[in-house]
């Protein structure tokens, strides 16, 4: 295979890891609550201020992989237990604005404690070496990322299709009266989908820094919305929908780069927005699921 | 006293004002104790003060235009920041000095580097292409609802930012056009709150704005009493969007610089919160939220600045956001306006 | 076995249960029949604490305790025992109809136990196990009925609460439901039954509740209520 096509796979693959882990958080908080979670996003933030922190405390990688995912599960949890759970059952539009405030919340008290100022960030050096596969060569950040990823959402796929607590889950999802009436506690349930999701955001924030190598506090609002994208490709709500939208999105992205000369590259965000707004158009259920629900 | 017409609240909305004439007077009043208000501040005031005061009225406009939008026609949209852009660029291009353009925006076709307008026409102008792009996109978006709406708008504002960052040729990139004209002062942000209020209150109290609550309380039954819903979505969407693009302008011109950051999602956010903590829908409450955040954040940014916690004030504002939504979700004055002031403006006899 | 003392419950700002006291002795199926809006399903949902009544007692006697349902969480009452089968069945559609019945078993810890009932439940409605790996939502209306009932059964009822069973469903299948509705009061579950079918409902009740207007304003044993002349005016169509 050409280097450079190879390159790009990996490249647009390893971007789609992201925003796939974003995703399906997103879409799981979603399917369960029916709230478009804005401060998600945040999530990517805190993950990647975290290792930093853990970075520098001296904490071996892999043990901050698991710390970043606790991390990430008791943010979530909290921001659904104070913020989300008391408004719960007010009008689409009330919660939508209150996760609203919770991002530019999380934002600018992370603008306050970290100041704006950009913070480099560094995977070890032997993540950053390259490695070939005959005649080809990839950064090891990236399959890393990749191999990673697959592993965290083989395992979410265990929890939410093989364990009682996947099957609460999703029945919650479907039908929360009826979950109820089946002796499941919803708060804890929906607690868990939380949890799970949030974790899910802060690895990807873990990621983001790896690839990127630069953090700042508002770097969890474009992946945010973003994942919101992503959700919209696969259907909204679908969790296997919101990991494949998340891979075309970030192929689609470095093939937009990399087709196009030089000077549009900086229209990548413009695009990956008309995107949304053309499949919204087109196909508003998602381009994998049935038309059938109405998108309200 | 009252008489049985105000006994209802039905009869509050529906009615339109029965004796237009005192209605009249008290607006053309009012508009002159704000006039000498105004110019009082002027004498008495430092510059800061009176911008500050010229920063509050454009607020206030923004957040009561997306009362219409929002409020009446429960069209979710967090787009204002995308139009106050196209507004603010587009009126900028066309007042800044001819000596300078052609060389600054190389892109410009020479027609438009030989033109130098004052800021009236340019601010038509601008109103003008920002309700044509609103024409556009709102054709093609207000078919989604609720929150899809609000984030197809949302991704609106990240497109016409980016279009502002990386077409140079035409917008000087992420630099942005400062150094333009000071051509608006106070008395500009004075008459387009003026203007923007009495467009919206004439529309909610009209027929128009009644077929708009009827489309927001259920489109469907809405349509099947005849008002073509698809219609009034896009007319409330475009209003909305033309006196947002003419509010950048008009801050454009009053900061004399616009960057493509200038009007970002912060800021949706912000007037959203207006509009949320008055209550949507209600024109009075906008103006009062708008107020007092406007204050509340100048306020604090100086203990901001003293202690070094730059984003405390918007901190503060999301919580009382937050707040509002779980104490009072309706917002302070639900979807109408305090008895007092309609029976000032609506003109009904008291007794 | 339940006993239900002036239930006062409000939706919004609407009083729909006003002051409603009956009892349901155990072992016994009592039918609870009135118009639409009369305010049965409310009743129901109050039971299984997925509503909070204003005032009020409801006092479930099981084994040796007395528990308040009025002051315990949905999941709570479920695991004391007592199972509602909701109006419009409320499958869950899009999981498979082994995994509906699992969702029954939810607060079932023994294992073993869980399998028992499955086959008893299989045995009862054999399309369930045929069907094991379909999606719920793709089966008939019947077929779906078979799933809740059989879901109720596998969170080992003490007591049963079945809102409409007969709901849409064609009258053979309806025959089928009702079978089965006997079948399980002769293994000594406790039933509380909704109808519209009210004659269905009185012919194989214990005892009967007519209720209007949030109110119980008639009760005594089924047959009693069955040859009632106002109830036979009003709920099994017979001109007098």
């Amino acid at each position: 295979m050409n280097q450079y096509l190879f390159q790009q796979l990996i490249n647009g693959l390893a971007l789609g890891s992201l925003y796939a882990l974003v995703a399906i958080g997103f879409s799981m908080i979603y399917g369960i609550v029916r709230l478009i979670n804005f401060a998600h996003g945040d999530l990517v933030m805190i993950g990647a201020f975290s290792t930093l922190a853990l970075v520098t405390a001296g904490v071996p990688w892999p043990l901050i992989l698991v710390f970043v995912l606790a991390i990430g599960a008791i943010a979530g949890m909290t921001i659904e237990t104070i913020v989300f759970r008391p408004i719960r059952g007010a009008s689409q539009v009330t919660g939508f604005i209150a996760t609203l405030a919770v991002s530019i919340a999380i934002q600018n008290s992370a603008l306050m404690i970290l100041s704006g100022q950009p913070r480099n960030f560094l995977f070890p050096a032997f993540m950053r070496q390259r490695v070939g596969f005959g005649g080809v060569n990839a950064s090891l950040t990236d399959i890393a990322i990749i191999v990673l990823t697959l592993l965290l959402i083989g395992g979410l796929f265990l929890v939410v299709y093989r364990t009682r607590l996947g099957t609460a889950m999703r029945a919650t999802a479907e039908n929360l009266t009826a979950a109820r009436l089946m002796g499941v506690a919803v708060n804890r349930t929906i607690l868990a989908a939380f949890a799970i999701g949030s974790a899910l955001a802060a690895v990807s924030g873990l990621f983001w820094g790896g690839k990127f190598g630069q953090i700042d506090p508002l770097l969890g609002f474009v992946p945010g919305l973003k994942a919101f994208v992503a959700c919209v490709i696969g259907g909204v709500g679908s969790i296997g929908g919101a990991m494949l939208g998340g891979y075309i999105l970030g192929l689609a992205e470095v093939l937009f780069v990399g087709l196009l000369p030089q000077e549009f590259s900086g229209y990548r965000d413009t695009f990956v927005f008309l995107l949304l707004i053309v499949i919204l158009l087109i196909r508003p259920s998602g381009l994998f699921v049935r038309q059938t629900e109405e998108r309200a | 006293m009252q008489t049985p017409s105000q006994t209802t609240s039905m009869a509050e909305t529906a009615s339109a004002p029965t004796t237009p004439r005192r209605g009249f007077v008290a607006a053309i009043l009012t508009i002159v104790v704000a006039a000498a208000a105004v110019w009082a501040a002027q004498q008495g005031l430092n510059s800061y003060l009176v911008t500050l005061l010229a920063l509050l009225f454009i607020n206030a406009a923004l957040a009561v235009s997306l009362t219409l939008t929002n409020g009446l026609t429960g069209l979710f949209s967090l787009g204002h920041p995308a139009f106050m852009t196209i507004g603010a660029y587009v009126a900028a291009i066309l007042t800044f000095s001819a000596r300078r353009k052609g060389s600054m925006l190389p892109g410009l076709p020479d027609w438009l580097a030989s033109t130098e307008l004052s800021m009236f026409p340019a601010l038509l102008i601008a109103g003008l292409v920002g309700g044509l792009v609103a024409l556009a996109i709102g054709w093609a978006v207000l078919r989604l609802k609720g929150h899809y709406l609000a984030v197809a708008t949302l991704g609106l504002i990240i497109v016409v930012q980016g279009l502002a960052t990386n077409w140079d040729g035409i917008t000087r990139g992420g630099a942005g056009l400062s150094g333009l004209p000071r051509h608006v002062n106070i008395w500009w942000a004075l008459g387009f709150l003026v203007i923007v209020v009495a467009i919206t209150w004439r529309i909610k109290y009209s027929s128009l704005g009644r077929a708009m609550m009827a489309v927001r309380e259920n489109e469907l039954a809405a349509s099947c009493s005849g008002i073509n819903a698809a219609r009034l979505k896009i007319l409330a969407f475009v209003i909305g969007a033309v006196m947002a693009a003419m509010a950048g302008a008009l801050l454009a011109h009053l900061i004399s610089v616009v960057t493509p950051k200038t009007y970002s999602v912060l800021l949706a956010f912000n007037i959203v919160v207006m509009v949320v903590i008055g209550g949507s829908g209600s024109i009075t409450g906008a103006i009062v939220a708008a107020t007092a955040i406007t204050v509340l954040s100048e306020a604090l940014r100086p203990v901001e600045e003293s202690i070094g916690l730059y984003g405390m004030s918007q901190v503060i504002v999301a919580l009382c956001l937050i707040v509002v939504l779980y104490l009072k979700p309706g917002g302070l004055f639900g979807s109408g306006e305090p008895a007092f002031v309609r029976r000032l403006f609506s003109g009904r006899k008291t007794q | 076995m339940l006993e239900v003392r002036d239930l006062n419950v409000y939706r919004g700002a609407t009083h729909v249960l006003k002051g409603v006291s009956f009892d349901v002795r155990q072992g016994q199926l009592a039918a609870l029949i009135g118009a639409n809006g009369a305010g049965k399903s409310t009743t129901l949902l109050t039971l299984s604490g997925l509503l909070r009544p204003r005032s009020g007692s409801a006092l479930l006697h099981i084994e040796n305790e007395t528990l308040d349902l009025t002051r315990m969480s949905s999941e709570k009452i479920v695991r004391a025992g007592l199972i509602h089968c909701p109006e419009g069945r409320q499958i869950f559609q899009s999981l498979s109809v082994a995994e509906n019945l699992d969702m029954g078993a939810y607060t079932q810890r023994d294992r073993a136990e869980v399998r028992r009932t499955m086959e008893e439940v299989h045995t009862l409605f054999p399309i369930l196990a045929e069907r094991a790996n379909v999606a719920a939502g793709s089966l008939s209306g019947g077929e779906q009925m078979m799933v809740a009932i059989g879901r109720a059964l596998l969170a080992k009822p003490k007591m049963l609460l079945l809102d409409e069973p007969s709901l849409g469903l064609a009258p053979l299948v309806v025959e089928t439901i009702f079978d089965v509705i006997q079948r399980l009061k002769s293994t000594g579950v406790t039933i509380l039954l909704i109808e519209q079918n009210a004659a269905m409902a009185l012919e194989i009740a214990d005892s009967a509740y007519v209720m209007e207007n949030g109110n119980i304003v008639l009760s005594g044993t089924g047959k009693e209520l069955a040859s009632n002349d106002r109830v036979r005016q009003s709920y099994l169509g017979v001109t007098a």
